[in-house]
């Protein structure tokens, strides 16, 4: 699943382990994400999009219809 | 309990266990596991009660190290790679048993219990190589 992670977190001046620290995971974990080979949880997508302040999971992670 | 999970990381690459993280993890493998043992073995003790007070002593450390590595905070990718890697594993193990059980049978014909123990030292070498690849498989394609 591609993300829009990397751009946002940089856009809000975070490093990957603050990101990962602030969501309770691991620095790896956050790289996984961004580099789209790591599918979360709703749970954990939901976090990550809280962390980034904001508040759709839509505009964190492009759901299309490639990730079906 | 008297180790904490902070002291520690779980092990990926070489087994099932903990990895000392910080100074406190060292001293606690030293001075909780190491050296009671290696005192009650050197005191010049009754033969039984150096084996009771041994017994004992490695209970209680190994329920510590149970709660130290049940306590430790993984995330669900981590925790997803461990139950993915756990399993092949453990499938690899009871292969390779059963392998050894054929193979014993095949070469002591008409005996029931197998008194060897390769075969179970083999399967859980083999099993922890199949855990390390699986390790490394996961953490290049996720």
């Amino acid at each position: 699943m591609r993300t829009k992670i990397s751009e946002l977190r940089q856009g809000r001046k975070l490093t990957q382990q603050q990101l990962a620290e602030a969501v309770g995971v691991t620095r790896q974990t956050i790289i996984s994400m961004e580099q789209g080979k790591y599918n979360p949880s709703l749970l954990l997508a939901a976090a990550v999009t809280r962390a980034l302040g904001l508040r759709f999971i839509e505009e964190v992670f492009i759901i299309d219809e490639n990730n079906k | 309990m008297i180790g904490k999970p902070q002291w520690f990381i779980r092990r990926k690459y070489t087994g099932w266990g903990l990895t000392p993280k910080t100074w406190q993890g060292w001293v606690y493998i030293l001075g909780f596991c190491v050296a009671p043992l290696l005192l009650v073995s050197a005191l010049s003790f009754d033969e039984e009660v150096k084996l009771t007070a041994i017994g004992i002593w490695v209970g209680v450390i190994l329920a510590d190290v149970i709660h130290v590595m049940l306590s430790i905070k993984v995330d669900e990718r981590e925790r997803l790679h461990e139950a993915i890697a756990d399993r092949n594993a453990l499938w690899s193990i009871m292969l390779m048993l059963t392998l050894a059980m054929v193979v014993y049978a095949v070469r002591n014909p008409g005996s029931q219990v197998p008194s060897e123990v390769w075969p179970i030292i083999v399967a859980l070498f083999g099993g922890l190589a199949v855990r390390v690849v699986s390790f490394l498989w996961l953490s290049r394609h996720d």
